[in-house]
């Protein structure tokens, strides 16, 4: 759970923390939209380079954003490994003859298997995979001296490796502002942002007033539904459930015995809650005033001003370029 | 030797990455004299977290607690043959609210659901949730009831015969009668010395009534921010000057034997007077 | 004119009878407590005087004015309600969002809600609060918090719905002590409780057992009456048995009952 930081606020102070919702959820589309614009490579570090010198100046410290991506890692790893082998286009940079054999096959197995075992009890779990990685490499390359079942080739084109650097960064551009938005945003303004953004949406009767009523009040009760499983569960291991043993049958019945009391006290809550909401002259639909307003001011004018100019942007290199 | 705690410190990680001390190095020992055992303390004092740990629900940061010679603490939980399930079927716990354990369709198949997760066959759990039933006071009638449509008491009974049914050495109740009105929790808070005289079962029990305490506690514990701050009999607490910052109020018998005496301007204390006692003393010395 | 008034009015839950051919009626300015055993549909009877449950017989009138489903709303606004679960009623993520969420509700604008949120976070002494998650509140604080939001609705009569019960002793005394000032300040107070220390405070007491009213009067009437208390399967305090002993053996006085009384009220 710790390590969950997309969509965590971490209480702070900078421009980003007292910019406007409404602008950092625009902001957030119109980058994104201009990651997906622009087509030249070196267009892309320079983004990546403007999205991490954003960071400093948003005082948003570099460890949290990366600890967002760090549960990526291995998604972006399998997307740049495919890009570089299946993308045969270009020149051709690198050409490794491979053979495979019996023994380093095996080897393979071997190494790979005690990277998984070894990778909860060792630090830098991704530098010592890519080692593992090239040691699997070299033995399929150079360790040439048994029969072999099959060979290939691991070729590199230049196509493919820019694709596949390109996906990358895009990748991490993405998950940078996205987590950028969630750690400096309050999840009530966050859900007071999206309400206001996207009440167009009301012309095609989605009421979006409701659904943002609906968001907060999940977002209230969250930590307390989290609070009562935990002593569910408590509650059960105290009459002999334990949850790390059991047969299948077994374990059918212990999820039930969670699942049933979650079910019959978060039923009753809401039925309270519902009550006390009406008895407080809640009435569904029914037009509001809001205590949270959200207020315009330059910054905000600026922030969504360069989001503009860096989708025009990116589109007229893309012409230029081409 | 029932239950042994060491130097026991346990403190929570928060989400983000803060620490929370809920209880600071608690010795303590119960068990062995099998009494009724009150714990007191405010909201947050470690109560709570203080129980979890006598039936390894929890184990502590630091320190060991020892439950009828198996010992628990951080070496000792990591080892592939620790078993959790025999220490609570030597200590049951029971939860403050009813709706966090009950599940089954009826009464009696929820009852048995813990006689049968320590392995024992369907017939002989039925068996022993009859006996817990009864115990209770819940007769043939309530057995195929489901337990959704009991009255809050009842309900209160169902979740203690849950634990009762795995036969326990030491009974834990988390305030076992809040919700209840004043009939219903003297009529349970009776039904656990009646068992208590019975199976001669230590009891704790968690309470905010200090009412409550001076009627059945033989010892009190008190938790005070964090640490167990007293431990002794009733009578001895009610004297000590600490009560106050310790946020303990006196049970009422008590302010109303101060308040005659102070009244009547004795010098000497009324502890232990009842009400007849009372009025035999107004007779003597009583015009104002 | 009572301020609220029942008149025969008939509740059935699918499963049980909750309230039968109950009247009642309460005047403005007034603390009327309802005591009873669980069960004896106390309740049933304060989701039906605020339009929750709907009667199936009788009728309610709240200041002269029949509630019905046209009139639910008018009325709503007129009384304040806490109820007994302080984790439920809790709507806003912070206090202020809790204590604006009625005055949204009433479309209060948004420079008159910042002062009532203000006064009345205040009278509840919870201003440094009101940036604070229910997390970090005790259940006396959440409690407060509760009767701020409905007090800043400026109702006219306040309702506790056994709201101490679930609370500690601090937590109890402090809502207590909050009932107090709204009664110093004449707010009409209905609470309901089967706590008989919190309606030895009352200016009336109404039993109820099994839906119906068994006794109403004032709390020295209702409160050492030993037939009426064992019915309702309540029972004596202490300092009104000790009373009610010295009466019987006739060394009771004026002084003493006084001083007896006195003595109750500070439990």
């Amino acid at each position: 759970m710790k390590n969950i930081v997309i969509g965590r606020y971490i209480p702070g102070n900078s421009f980003l923390y007292r910019l406007d919702p409404r602008v950092k959820l625009i902001a957030l589309v119109l980058l994104f939209a201009a990651t997906f614009i622009i087509s030249d490579i070196w267009v892309m570090v320079g983004a990546l380079g403007f999205v991490i010198a954003l960071l400093p100046i948003g005082k948003i410290s570099l460890k949290r954003v990366f600890q967002g991506l760090k549960p990526l890692l291995f998604l972006l790893i399998f997307t740049f490994v495919f890009q570089i082998l299946f993308n045969t286009q270009g020149r051709l940079l690198i050409a490794i003859p491979l053979q495979f054999n019996i023994v380093n096959t095996l080897l393979a197995f071997a190494l790979f298997g005690s990277w998984l075992f070894l990778k909860r009890k060792i630090k830098f779990t991704f530098l010592s995979f890519l080692l593992v990685l090239g040691l699997i490499v070299y033995g399929f390359s150079e360790l040439t001296m048994f029969v072999p079942y099959n060979t290939s080739t691991l070729a590199v084109y230049e196509t493919g490796l820019t694709m596949a650097l390109f996906i990358l960064l895009r990748l991490i551009i993405i998950v940078t502002l996205s987590t950028v938005l969630t750690i400096s945003t309050k999840p009530t303004d966050l859900n007071l942002g999206l309400e206001r953004v996207l009440k167009p949406l009301k012309l095609v009767r989605v009421n979006t007033e409701e659904i943002a009523m609906i968001i907060g009040i999940a977002l209230r009760y969250i930590p307390t539904l989290l609070d009562e499983a935990n002593k569910i569960m408590l509650a059960q291991a105290s009459r002999g459930v334990d949850f790390q043993e059991g047969k299948f049958k077994d374990k059918v019945v212990q999820i039930i015995s969670l699942l049933v009391p979650m079910f019959i006290i978060s039923f009753q809550r809401s039925d309270e809650l519902a009550n006390a909401m009406e008895a407080r002259c809640f009435v569904p639909g029914k037009p509001r005033t809001r205590l949270n307003q959200l207020t315009w001011k330059p910054i905000d004018s600026l922030v969504l001003g360069i989001s503009i100019m860096s989708v025009i942007t990116s589109i007229t290199l893309r012409i230029l370029g081409s | 030797m029932a239950i042994r705690l060491d130097a026991v410190s346990h403190r929570y990680t928060s989400m983000d990455g803060s620490f929370f001390q809920a209880i600071t190095d608690i010795h303590l020992e119960l068990g062995q004299q099998k009494e009724m055992i009150a714990l007191v303390g405010e909201t947050g004092s470690g109560k709570s977290t203080l129980v979890q740990h006598f039936n390894a629900l929890l184990t502590p940061s630091s320190g060991t607690v020892e439950v009828m010679g198996i010992k628990i603490n951080q070496e000792t939980v990591k080892a592939k043959s620790f078993k959790k399930t025999p220490i609570r079927q030597h200590v049951g716990l029971v939860f403050q609210f009813p709706e966090y354990q009950l599940f089954e369709e009826t009464v009696l198949k929820d009852v048995s659901f813990g006689p049968k997760n320590l392995g024992l066959k369907e017939n002989e759990a039925i068996l022993k949730a009859k006996e817990a039933l009864f115990q209770v006071g819940l007769n043939e009638t309530y057995f195929e009831r489901s337990p959704f449509q009991l009255s809050g008491g009842e309900k209160k009974r169902v979740s203690i015969a849950g634990i009762l049914a795995m036969e326990p050495d030491i009974l834990i109740l988390d305030e076992p009668t809040s919700g209840l009105d004043p009939a219903g929790q003297k009529a349970l808070m009776d039904l656990f010395l009646s068992i208590h005289q019975k199976t001669k079962t230590t009891m704790v029990f968690i309470t905010h009534d200090m009412n409550v305490v001076y009627r059945y506690a033989k010892r009190i514990l008190v938790m005070h921010q964090s640490k167990l701050v007293y431990d002794g009999t009733p009578q001895e607490l009610y004297q000590m000057p600490e009560l106050r910052t310790w946020n303990l109020d006196l049970p009422d018998s008590l302010k109303l034997q101060t308040f005659i005496a102070q009244t009547l301007q004795l010098k000497e204390s009324l502890l232990e007077s009842s009400v007849d006692d009372l009025i035999t003393l107004i007779k003597e010395e009583g015009r104002l | 004119m009572p301020f609220i008034e029942l008149k025969n009015v008939s509740f059935k839950y699918p499963s049980k009878q909750a309230i039968e051919q109950l009247s009642l009626s309460i005047e403005k300015g007034e603390w009327v407590a309802v005591v009873g055993p669980n069960g004896s549909g106390k309740s049933t009877l304060a989701k039906l005087i605020i339009g929750l449950l709907t009667p199936q017989s009788g009728e309610i009138f709240v200041e002269g004015e029949k509630l019905t489903p046209e009139s639910v709303n008018e009325v709503r606004q007129k009384i304040g309600i806490i109820f007994q679960n302080p984790d439920n009623q809790f709507v806003g993520v912070t206090v202020r969002d809790d204590i604006a969420f009625g005055l949204e509700n009433l479309q209060v604008p948004y420079q008159e809600m910042l002062t009532r949120i203000d006064t009345y976070a205040a009278q509840m002494k919870m201003t440094e609060f009101l940036d604070k998650e229910p997390s970090n509140l005790s259940g006396g604080q959440k409690q407060r918090v509760a009767i701020a939001g409905a007090l800043a609705m400026q109702p006219e009569v306040m309702i506790f719905d056994e709201a101490t019960s679930m609370l500690d002793p601090k937590g109890r005394l402090e809502t207590l002590q909050a009932m107090r000032e709204l009664r110093a300040q004449k707010t009409t107070l209905l609470t309901i409780t089967h706590d008989l220390k919190e309606a030895l405070q009352a200016d009336r007491v109404v039993v109820l057992n099994e839906g119906q009213v068994l006794a109403t009067g004032t709390p020295r009437e209702i409160l050492t009456n030993i037939d009426i208390l064992t019915e309702a399967k309540l029972a004596l305090i202490e300092p009104l048995e000790l009373l009610n002993k010295m009466e019987e053996a006739g060394i009771s006085s004026q002084e003493w009952e006084a001083k007896l009384w006195q003595f109750a009220l500070t439990l």
